[in-house]
């Protein structure tokens, strides 16, 4: 009951700051807006005990992303310019598209039996434990996957490699 | 564990180390090349070693080597072989006024893990391993077309591709997590059973629909073809190339995958929405090509079109589709690589657009003679390939029944014919443009460019007149052990 209360919470704090980011005049503040989505996803990954998920979120999105782009706004647009904005019509567009989209996922949720349910569902509070996701990614066996776990570090590799090529300065 | 049949992978994965080994070893750039197209060589003919038949899976089921799998492994080392050639003048002479590019060992070993990444592709069993296999064969594209950074075009090319091929992929994972929500599993078997147990749930037909739109983009289906123009025309040739043959294989590698392997059950319900896609896909293709003038613009549109008609197959049954998709493939991968040999030929000096191919078939005959063959491959007049590749994949759709549908495919073969005769008619027909005439009559081909363009006429040529080629790869994929 009171995870239940809690989810609400979160899930209002992330629709808000949602709406924010996609509703703000100034990209600074739109930015800002997503770090609150991000960390509340973080917490919800938390709710479902999925540590590791929750902690990647944070590093990766809050820690990563949010600051790159905070980085590229204030390195390329002046922040006082007035936004862009967008014609009527495309926002009637954009809204009719949406609606469409959050109608059809509905439709489907219930459909399937998840929107109204009485039942809860848990996996086991290990099961995406840090130390089960690390036994599984190095695990060669039927229950394991080794294989897309290394094919990501020659991923890695090469787009590291790419991207020193593309930065690099001519001439050295 | 059979060792010996994961060795062509093993090898392709060391040689893309080695290139990079090489080059950290301060080996003269030529070299690199030499040992990089030897190397595919090797690796082709170690591939060729391996008999058929063999199902078998590796590291608990998440590395396999199907029949279907074997023969793509061919495809794509086949490809990355005939790219590594391509590319060869672009770090030699340079194209289109730009000076030659840099970074020779970087490229070829972008281009053997993005091989690598598509045989990831073939050879998965669950959607994680799919999935990185996806990425590594589409995220050093994004780099390889902003290559030449002389060239603005390629860097806002390169910008476009790495923004809707993101979130062309962040789809594409949104419905692979529906997918794992409605079947509870990763591995394609488990979803097969729960996709037919449960064919009509609207879960899965979510994360369908989300797959097709991720997967749309990368094989330019058409409501997602919209960034391939630009970022043909903006990349080198070998990449461009390589992005119409090789990325566009490893798509509709995925979709046969997904549709004969854990979604065969809804086979039958999916067959309305591949006539859909493949229909408006090559109308668009086709009209689009017509208003074009430069040539690998030109070729983005007819890739598009070429899409579509690939798509048609897999309306029909499994066997029919994978054999007629696979030599479909082939010839698709002979003809356009002749003809971009050829324009990158052309534009050595000059911008590659329909007016440098002026007087080529009065200058160079051989060359004109090649280039017709190439662009009457790719529009589907026999003798050559691509009539007998076209035949086949249409007789898969003809298997499951759409007549009607293949008489608008009829339809838009035609309209094909009209814009790849447009090319052809700047190469044998019109007049007028005298420097360039002048330029083609001193066109020198290297000894590269002579065998490859020698070689892959032949190839476009034997397989349209021994269409019995195309009965071992059926042969091959029905093997048994």
């Amino acid at each position: 009951m009171i995870a239940d209360i809690g989810f609400y919470i979160v899930a209002f704090a992330m629709l808000v700051s949602a709406i924010w980011a996609v509703t703000a005049k100034n990209i600074l503040h739109s930015a800002l807006a997503l770090i609150g989505s991000f960390f509340g996803t973080a917490i919800l990954y938390l709710m479902l005990s999925a540590e590791f998920i929750a902690v990647a979120q944070v590093l990766v999105y809050i820690g990563g992303v949010v600051i790159f782009v905070i980085f590229i706004i204030l390195l390329t647009s002046r922040l006082g310019d007035k936004a862009e904005i967008a014609p009527a019509m495309r926002k009637i567009l954009a809204f009719a598209l949406c609606s469409a989209m959050l109608g059809t996922f509905l439709h489907a949720l219930d459909r399937a039996g998840y929107l109204v349910n009485t039942k809860t569902a848990t996996a086991a509070s290990d099961f995406a434990s840090m130390r089960n996701i690390g036994l599984r990614f190095l695990d060669p066996g039927a229950n394991g996957f080794l294989v897309p776990f290394e094919i990501i570090s020659l991923l890695l590799l090469i787009t590291v490699i790419g991207a020193i090529v593309i930065a690099r300065k001519e001439g050295e | 564990m059979s060792i010996p049949l994961l060795l062509p992978d093993i090898l392709l994965l060391g040689l893309g180390v080695m290139i990079l080994a090489l080059d950290l070893a301060r080996v003269k750039a030529s070299l690199v090349w030499n040992v990089a197209w030897m190397g595919l060589i090797a690796v082709l003919v170690v591939l060729n070693l391996i008999p058929a038949g063999w199902d078998r899976a590796w590291f608990g089921g998440n590395w396999n080597l199907s029949n279907f799998g074997l023969l793509m492994r061919e495809f794509f080392i086949l490809s990355a072989l005939v790219t590594t050639l391509l590319a060869r003048s672009n770090f030699v002479r340079g194209e289109e006024g730009f000076g030659p590019m840099r970074y020779k060992p970087e490229f070829l070993a972008a281009l053997i893990f993005v091989t690598f990444g598509a045989i990831t592709v073939v050879s998965s069993k669950d959607l994680l391993t799919l999935f990185v296999g996806l990425e590594l064969a589409t995220i050093p594209l994004y780099f390889l077309v902003a290559w030449n950074k002389e060239n603005a075009k390629a860097s806002e090319a390169a910008t476009k591709f790495v923004l809707l091929g993101s979130t062309s992929t962040a789809t594409m994972l949104f419905g692979m997590s529906y997918l794992y929500g409605f079947a509870g599993s990763l591995r394609f078997a488990n979803i097969g059973e729960a996709v037919a147990s449960s064919p009509t749930s609207p879960l899965l037909w979510i994360a369908v629909l989300f797959l097709t739109a991720g997967i749309g983009f990368k094989l330019t289906l058409f409501p997602f073809h919209s960034w391939a123009p630009d970022v043909y025309d903006g990349a080198s040739t070998p990449i461009t190339a390589f992005l119409s043959v090789s990325s566009k294989a490893t798509a509709i590698s995925f979709l046969i995958i997904m549709v004969y392997g854990p979604l065969a059950a809804i086979q039958v319900q999916l067959q309305p929405l591949l006539i859909l896609l493949s229909a408006a896909t090559m109308t668009v293709g086709n009209l689009g090509a017509m208003k074009q003038t430069r040539l690998r613009r030109f070729m983005a549109w007819s890739s598009i079109a070429q899409a579509g008609y690939i798509l048609a197959a897999l309306t029909g049954p499994a066997m029919s589709a994978r054999s007629s998709v696979v030599f479909y493939l082939f010839t698709y991968a002979f003809s356009n690589y002749l003809v971009f040999f050829i324009a990158s030929l052309v534009s050595d000096r000059r911008e590659q657009t329909f007016a440098s191919l002026t007087g080529l078939s009065r200058q160079k005959p051989w060359l004109g003679a090649a280039l017709a063959i190439g662009l009457f491959s790719l529009a589907g007049i026999p003798p050559v390939a691509g009539f007998v590749g076209k035949f086949m994949l249409f007789g898969s759709a003809a298997k499951a029944g759409h007549f009607a549908f293949l008489i608008f495919v009829g339809v838009n073969t035609v309209i094909g014919l009209y814009c790849y005769l447009q090319v052809l008619k700047a190469g044998w027909v019109d007049t007028g443009e005298e420097a360039q005439e002048e330029a083609n009559k001193n066109l020198r081909l290297s000894f590269t460019e002579g065998a490859s363009i020698t070689l892959l006429t032949l190839l476009v040529l034997g397989a349209g007149i021994a269409p019995w080629l195309g009965n071992n790869i059926a042969a091959v994929l029905q093997y048994g052990p």
